[in-house]
């Protein structure tokens, strides 16, 4: 996919103005964050398996050539093909060489986000073929010719009313009749995407886990679409990455706990699928090809590196549902795959630093993604490594160099910081005053400093300064000792 | 391997530079036991409740036979209660064929688009979550899982255990495709409003047989 988060800045504004935009994601965010929080507090011992995940991620990173090669070996002996890529360029290659070979026309996908990563329906679509998604949100983004939003929720962007226009543009010719609320949508899609499973030659899934010990790709899907993707075409490929192994089965039931609570807030996903080759002898149904892409597309260079906890990202989408600066601008203005905090901390690796600065510095530090994560991934002090290194490089804004080292100055004067700060204090207290717009408590536009107002409230100061509330605290604390 | 043996190689050398394994190296000790779940409510006490309450709030519906000879008349009521009583062709898993099944045929075979009802055969289910597993053979087609708009799934109490980890010992070799259902499928995709019957079944039974003898 191409890579456009250098345009970070722009797109997060205009995103921020953008009403419809900000109604979904609002939507979304309360559902995803209350349904989380119910089914984490059900399982009692929730943070013990959040242990777990992040020990056996730690422990396959640090053993992933033994777990790798074990994986391939027994996808070998179910009578698979495994394929390593190290880049996107060569996955597509892979893939495109599969379907030559099968001599296929239409391609059916379920959704796969290293298929995203490496541009693999741009790739079909220009040799001739049909590509079809089939996962309902990707379907939608297809047809509207975008790239999703949310790693588990890709049209989670788009209202009814948008996705009843586009229906509209592309079945109406098909002789389909407008469909306006969910189920006649649904049920749309349905029918349409039941043609294309049943007369698919290539069905492309992506693999939510990798089982060593027994060969088997396992994905969790609530529609079903991956199921079928996988089992109606006569070749199945997993397009899928290295850091997703896991040595056995018992991992697999730690992270099955995991992931459906954290994605969805689910107890477990509708369809939880493992799939071991291809179609056996006497077998009725099945695809007569499986193989697996294994890409790498520089993770194993992340390996030992002080960024190394991202590689055990189970891609559950939690880290984005509860982040303030994800749920306020939506996913497409961090301009890759991968928005919200893991897609921060991912993405300047992954494309370099040089194109993606502006992510991590668009963090706030509230810390709520790294309470949320599964498999422990300290996001927060990972964007704060990052914004070191950045600082290193010298490749921070002309303005924010400025302001740093003015503040520099300024907090080795505590006198004049305390001069200067009560009289920002009265400044702003008074604007508060007039502002007859803002509820109580908050300004709502401050001459100077639209580029915040416009889009949020600034708080009112409160009655005193941090200084003088400390000084106060001090003393009171002094005389008790006495 | 004929695609891509030199980038095999040259990922596979690269996280050797950070394992420092060797290509011979021995098996890893691993050092964790998953955890047993904790509920609340203990869901280990009586499996058929737990497994019943998981299921139907998923919108997966639950009913109990005493054998295998009572499922065609408790398909026939279920499918007569969900406006399904003029379907005329069942698919099933080859080991329920033999059954009393009155008017309606069955077949053991490859699902299509038309195709209206399944009766399959769990290889178990799970309380913890409601969840039954399907074995993929020539017996059960994985097709009749996924196309049929209504899913009939019998399920042996026998079968009835607690956890996924339970399974495992029982599984004597990993089938082409090992699925684990629960519900009806769904999809929450368009404004996060949850609609029924997205791709797969918008109807989902489960048949309990309570004594499934020798079967
Ligand atoms: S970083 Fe953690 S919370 Fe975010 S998607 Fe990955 S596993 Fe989920």
């Amino acid at each position: 996919m191409e890579v456009l988060t250098h345009n970070f800045k722009p797109a997060a504004k205009k995103a921020l103005l953008d009403k419809d935009l900000s109604a979904a994601m609002g939507r979304a965010e309360s559902g995803f964050v209350d349904t989380r929080r119910k089914v984490t507090d059900e399982l009692l011992n929730f943070e013990e398996f959040r242990t777990l995940g992040r020990d056996v991620k730690n422990h396959t990173l640090a053993n992933l050539d033994y777990y790798l090669e074990l994986f391939e070996r027994n996808v070998i002996a179910q009578g698979g093909h495994v394929h390593w890529a190290k880049n996107g360029e060569e996955a597509n290659r892979i893939v495109l060489d599969i379907c030559k070979k099968a001599d296929a026309r239409k391609i059916i996908k379920g959704k796969s986000m290293v298929s995203e990563e490496a541009g693999t329906n741009a790739a079909l679509e220009r040799q001739g073929y049909e590509v079809i998604e089939t996962d309902l949100g990707e379907y939608i983004i297809q047809l509207a010719g975008e790239t999703p939003s949310h790693i588990i929720a890709p049209a989670v962007h788009k209202s009814k009313k948008a996705v009843t226009e586009l229906f509209d543009r592309y079945h109406a010719p098909m002789g389909y009749e407008t469909v306006t609320e969910h189920e006649a949508i649904v049920d749309q899609a349905r029918q349409i995407l039941r043609d294309h499973f049943c007369s698919a030659d290539v069905g492309i899934t992506g693999g939510n886990f990798l089982v060593a010990e027994t060969g088997s790709v396992a994905i969790v899907t609530n529609e079903g679409n991956g199921d079928l993707t996988s089992c109606l075409p006569k070749v199945h490929i997993v397009t899928t990455s290295i850091e997703k192994v896991i040595p056995d089965m018992e991992a697999l039931g730690g992270f099955l706990r995991l992931l459906a609570r954290s994605a969805t807030g689910q107890i477990t996903s509708v369809y939880t699928t493992l799939f071991n080759g291809p179609k056996r002898d006497k077998d009725i149904d099945g695809p007569e090809e499986f193989h697996v892409v294994l890409l790498d597309n520089g993770r194993s260079e992340i390996l030992g590196s002080e960024y190394q906890d991202i590689l055990r990202c189970i891609r559950c989408g939690a880290c984005l549902n509860h982040c303030p600066v994800y749920t306020s601008i939506g996913g497409h203005a961090y301009g890759w795959v991968y928005p919200g905090p893991m897609g921060s901390v991912l993405t300047p690796i992954l494309v370099g630093r040089e194109n993606a600065g502006d992510l991590p510095n668009a963090c706030t530090l509230n810390g709520r993604c790294g309470t949320v994560c599964p498999v422990k991934i300290p996001l927060p002090s990972l964007l704060r490594k990052h914004r070191s290194d950045l600082v290193k490089a010298g490749s921070q804004g002309a303005v924010q160099k400025g302001m740093l080292s003015f503040w520099y100055v300024l907090a080795r004067r505590p006198v004049l910081y305390g001069v200067l700060m009560r009289a920002f204090k009265t400044v702003l207290s008074l604007f508060a005053l007039l502002d007859k717009a803002g509820q109580r408590g908050r300004i709502k536009t401050l001459p100077g400093a639209s580029a915040w107002t416009s889009s949020r409230d600034l708080p009112a100061p409160g009655k005193s300064t941090f200084q003088a509330l400390w000084k106060t605290a001090q003393s009171a604390s002094n005389e008790s000792e006495k | 391997m004929a695609h891509g043996s030199n980038s095999r190689q040259s990922i596979l050398n690269r996280i050797r530079s950070f394992t420092g394994r060797d290509e011979s190296g021995e098996a890893p000790q691993k050092s964790w036991s998953v955890p047993q779940p904790g509920y609340v409510v203990d869901f280990t006490k009586d499996l058929v409740t737990s497994f019943t309450s998981r299921l139907n709030a998923v919108h997966g519906t639950l009913q109990t036979v005493a054998d295998f000879a009572g499922l065609p008349v408790a398909v026939h009521d279920y499918l007569s209660e969900a406006g399904q009583s003029n379907v005329q062709e069942l698919l099933v898993h080859k080991g329920l064929v033999g059954l009393e099944w009155g008017n309606r045929s069955v077949s053991v075979r490859k699902a299509a688009k038309q195709d209206r009802v399944s009766v399959t055969l769990a290889f178990a289910g799970i309380a913890e979550t409601g969840t039954v597993v399907m074995t993929s053979s020539s017996d059960s087609p994985t097709t009749q899982s996924y196309l049929p708009d209504t899913n009939i799934v019998v399920l042996r109490e026998s079968r009835l255990l607690a956890t996924m980890e339970s399974l495992w010992p029982l599984l004597e070799h990993q089938p082409r495709a090992l699925n684990f259902i629960t519900g009806p499928s769904k999809t929450a995709d368009i404004e996060q409003t949850i609609v029924y019957g997205a791709h797969g079944p918008r109807r989902f039974h489960v048949i309990l047989v309570k004594n499934a003898g020798a079967n």
